[in-house]
């Protein structure tokens, strides 16, 4: 499976992010953002299945949740 | 030999649930890390549970962002971190009459601090109009206690909300008193931050409370400090909760508050509270017919605070200690209550109920009473 990365920002909100997916029934994996590039130091974000991407942009967008796409640029 | 009768919950609840205590012995043979310090499994599983309560405290005072929810060691220091960090400039406050040193301090060293005015508002009669009256054209925020700990006497949130929105003015509740009592909807009635402890209504162990925050309430952080977020930037980071959670979390203690919550959602908040109501009528009932005793009983809240004509109120929670049954004497933290029903010299003997005390209890705790009123000295 191929998988995408959200960096969300501290623990907490990845965490929060996490649990707000798995309410759609989305499931995700917190990380820790690779320090080289994290953003401003220690950073978090979640690891999904490609496939799941456009329900996760949607129930974050939904959920006031900010995130920002790791790797490939903004979704 | 008899049992011992703890009626002090309103200083902190006790015994704890059974399922609590029995949650608390698992956890505590369970494998936590710091929260939101690594990546780590333990660290995980343990930010996992924070994340678990704070959304359960986000839902059962009807805030619908979680993230608001900022975890701290007691009320008292949600109540500083609330005042300190909202009041920043001179301008005119309110507290009630009714209200604990726990805001009664704060503000009287912003008095020194900054030069803020404050005026108190009456809690008997028409509370609205008491605070309408008491505005000023510079009255900028309003402090005040949702129930005294002294006569649980209630300050509606429907009512300091209601003021909120008609003045403009920022409110700061502090809910020590009916957490886990009354039911709270912030979202039909918001104000700017609400302050809670969780080891009394709340049946955590002591060391946990937090702050509610409202949405556009920004206060500055009272803790500056290692959030697990942002490190390189020097200063605290701008998203919640971590801007306010400087250094290690008190877990175990907030852990317990997320199971004494579960309890409360699964006997139900009504029904703990009309248990104690229960308990509080049935004790009021028969103390006020014993001869001597004066009683202030409010609010339904299982706060029941007497005097007597022949023992100073140290003299009955001592007698009441020495026959197992505990309460407190003396002004509870609150001179300002105090004035307000004219008991400052000497103070009040305070019995606060719980929903794990019994009828049982209750019936022995007023035999004592009885028999104290007819002993000799």
């Amino acid at each position: 499976m191929s998988s995408r990365i959200f960096s969300i920002g501290g623990m907490n909100a990845a965490i929060r992010a996490r649990r707000y997916l798995a309410r759609v029934k989305i499931e995700s994996e917190v990380i820790k953002i690779d320090q080289r590039y994290a953003q401003n130091g220690c950073q978090y974000g979640i690891s999904f299945d490609d496939k799941d991407l456009y329900d996760v942009v949607r129930t974050l967008k939904m959920g006031a949740i900010p995130y920002h796409a790791y790797g490939d640029g903004d979704v | 030999m008899y049992e011992t009768i703890y009626l002090d919950n309103a200083a902190t609840s006790y015994p704890k649930p059974a399922s609590v205590i029995a949650a608390m012995h698992s956890a505590l043979e369970s494998a936590y890390g710091n929260p939101s310090r690594g990546n780590h499994a333990l660290s995980l599983s343990s930010a996992e549970a924070m994340c678990w309560v704070r959304e359960s405290v986000a839902d059962l005072i009807g805030l619908r962002d979680s993230r608001r929810i900022i975890f701290t060691q007691n009320a008292t220091m949600a109540l500083n971190m609330a005042i300190f960090g909202l009041i920043r400039e001179p301008c005119h406050v309110l507290i009630s009459d009714l209200e604990h040193n726990s805001v009664v301090r704060p503000i009287e060293e912003l008095t020194n601090r900054i030069g803020i005015v404050y005026d108190t508002f009456k809690t008997e009669g028409d509370i609205e109009q008491n605070i309408r009256d008491a505005m000023r054209p510079d009255t900028r925020y309003i402090v005040s206690t949702l129930a005294s700990n002294v006569s649980g006497r209630i300050i509606p949130l429907h009512v300091l909300s209601k003021i909120r929105r008609t003045y403009g003015v920022c409110v700061i509740a502090d809910a020590s008193q009916v957490i886990g009592h009354l039911q709270i909807d912030l979202a039909s009635y918001p104000i700017d931050a609400l302050c809670a402890p969780g080891h009394k209504g709340l049946f955590g162990y002591m060391g946990c409370g937090f702050l509610a925050l409202g949405n556009e309430t920004e206060p500055v952080p009272h803790l500056y400090g290692g959030s697990g977020s942002q490190s390189l930037s020097l200063a605290m980071p701008s998203e919640y909760p971590d801007r306010l959670e400087a250094g290690t979390l008190p877990f175990y203690a907030i852990l317990s508050m997320g199971y004494g919550m579960a309890h409360i959602k699964e006997a139900g908040l009504r029904a703990l509270a009309a248990k104690v109501e229960t308990l509080t009528h049935s004790l009021c009932g028969d103390l006020a017919e014993m001869a001597g005793m004066q009683m202030i009983c409010e609010g339904n809240l299982g706060i029941v605070s007497l005097r007597h004509v022949r023992w100073t109120p140290d003299q009955m929670s001592e007698y009441l200690n020495q026959n197992g049954i505990y309460t407190r004497s003396g002004l509870h933290c609150a001179p300002l209550a105090h004035r307000t029903y004219h008991t400052e010299k000497e103070g009040l003997v305070r019995i606060s109920i719980s929903s794990e005390n019994t009828a049982a209890q209750i019936q022995r705790a007023r035999d004592v009473i009885f028999h104290m009123t007819k002993a000799i000295k």
